[in-house]
Order: structure tokens, then sequence, then C-alpha cells
């Protein structure tokens, strides 16, 4: 079991700045586009998304499913629409809030926040949580997505 | 002149590696939202980067994080290529009446 690190905060140059500035950009373009097709087009009423094809093949659930309703519930205002649909989405997320918030932060201050070197046994009990989780989610109702 | 010793560069401080990114949220993006198998593997190799960085591997981290964010793009590069082709099939099948 490894410990857990940080290492100190460093100034980016001019051009690692304009790299994290064109990533954020196209990140919120990303999810601008993401949010409006989801608000206008909801995939409960357009047939317009393909669906999970693990689960068109299978029947089963996968860790994935779900994702895209709970999403859609969220840019319609339902900010626990991803609990209900994809609890360990919901779990994981901060992760992802995390990443971002130190890109925005590099492109705005040009400055990289100290980085948490996280041991490897917290990505193998992810690993397990991601792999348990789907399993699972097919015996508890309460994990599955809801149609 | 006097003889100045050369100074000691810094880059090598084994107490201070540098920062290599193990590209996490961008796995579990994948994981999550795309194509499971690889963000799986993606996670996996994220997960030896730290390790690497800790005992001084500085090249050997960075060929994970670099294979961390290669196999999460193929992940999502394969989903976004499937949801292309089948937003043209739908389209194309609602263009000639077949769907709605």
């Amino acid at each position: 079991m490894g410990a857990w690190k940080l290492l100190p905060g460093t100034r980016l140059n001019a051009t690692e700045r304009k790299r994290a500035m064109l990533q954020v950009v196209t990140g919120i373009s990303i999810l601008a586009i993401i949010a409006a097709v989801l608000y206008f087009l909801p995939p409960s009423e357009t047939k317009l998304f393909p669906g999970c094809p693990w689960h068109m093949l299978t029947g089963t659930y996968c860790p994935g499913c779900g994702s895209v309703r709970g999403v859609t519930e969220i840019v319609n205002g339902n900010l626990f629409g991803l609990w209900n649909q994809n609890p360990l989405a919901m779990v994981l997320a901060p992760i992802i809030i995390y990443a971002a918030i130190r890109k925005v932060v590099e492109a705005v201050a040009a400055y990289q926040m100290p980085a948490i070197l996280t041991p490897q046994w917290v990505y193998v009990v992810l690993l397990i949580m991601i792999l348990a989780y789907w399993v699972l989610r097919n015996f508890i109702p309460y994990l599955a997505p809801k149609p | 002149m006097r003889n100045i010793p050369a100074r000691q560069p810094h880059t090598n401080d084994q107490s201070k590696p540098p920062y290599v990114d193990t590209h996490l949220a961008k796995a579990i993006l994948t994981a999550i939202l795309c194509c499971m198998p690889f963000g799986i593997v993606a996670i996996v190799y994220a997960s030896s980067v730290n390790t690497k960085l800790l005992v001084g591997d500085i090249a050997g981290a960075k060929e994970a994080s670099n294979k961390a964010n290669i196999w999460s793009n193929w992940g999502i590069g394969i989903g976004a290529v499937f949801m292309v082709v089948y937003f043209a099939f739908i389209i194309t099948m609602a263009l000639m009446g077949e769907l709605y």
C-alpha cells in the first residue's frame, strides 16, 4: 500500500497555458453541444440515440447504462437524475469535475495546482468497484437504470 | 579567471519528480459513457503512472501516461464513429420514411 503524496504546484509557461486554454474551450464547446442536443432532442422521445450496444446484445446492463438518461435529467434541471439512472457515474463525477477545475485554473491563472499522487490501490479499488457494479446492477433494481 | 564548478542541474532531482498526468478522468469518462473495455485498460495503465513516478522511473511513468491517454482516445474515437454512423443511419431511415 503506497501513501498519498503531493507534488507542489508549478507556474505554466505561455505554450502550456495556451494548450490548457484550447482544451478548456474545446471542452466547454463539446459540453454545450451535448447539453443542447439532450435538451432539445431528448433520447426518450426522438430515437436519435443508439442506446447501449452491450444491452442490445446481451440484455444486461453495463456500468455505463443510464448515463445519457441521467445527463438528460441533469440538463432538464433534475440534479439527482444521474443518481437515479446511474449511481456509479454520480459517485465518480467528482474525479472528472476535479480534473476539469485543474484545467480551468491552468488556463485562467497559468498555474498547475499541486498534484495528488494517488497510490495504486486506489485504482485497484476503482476497477473492482466498476466490475462489481457491472454484476450487481443486474440484480439490484436500485442500481439499474430506469426506463 | 577562477574555475567555476559546473552547477548541478535541478531537473534530475529525485525528490521532486515532474508532473505526469494519469488521464484518470478521461479513462473514467471512457468507461462510464462509452466503451467499457477501453476505459478499463486505460485505468490499468493510469494506475501504474504514479507508482513508477515515485520510484524515479520517469520514462516509464510517461509511457504509461501516454498509453492510458491513447486507450481512452481510441475508446472515445470508436464511440464517436459509432454515434456518427448511427446518426447517418437514423437520418437516412427518417428521410426514407421508415422510422416515423
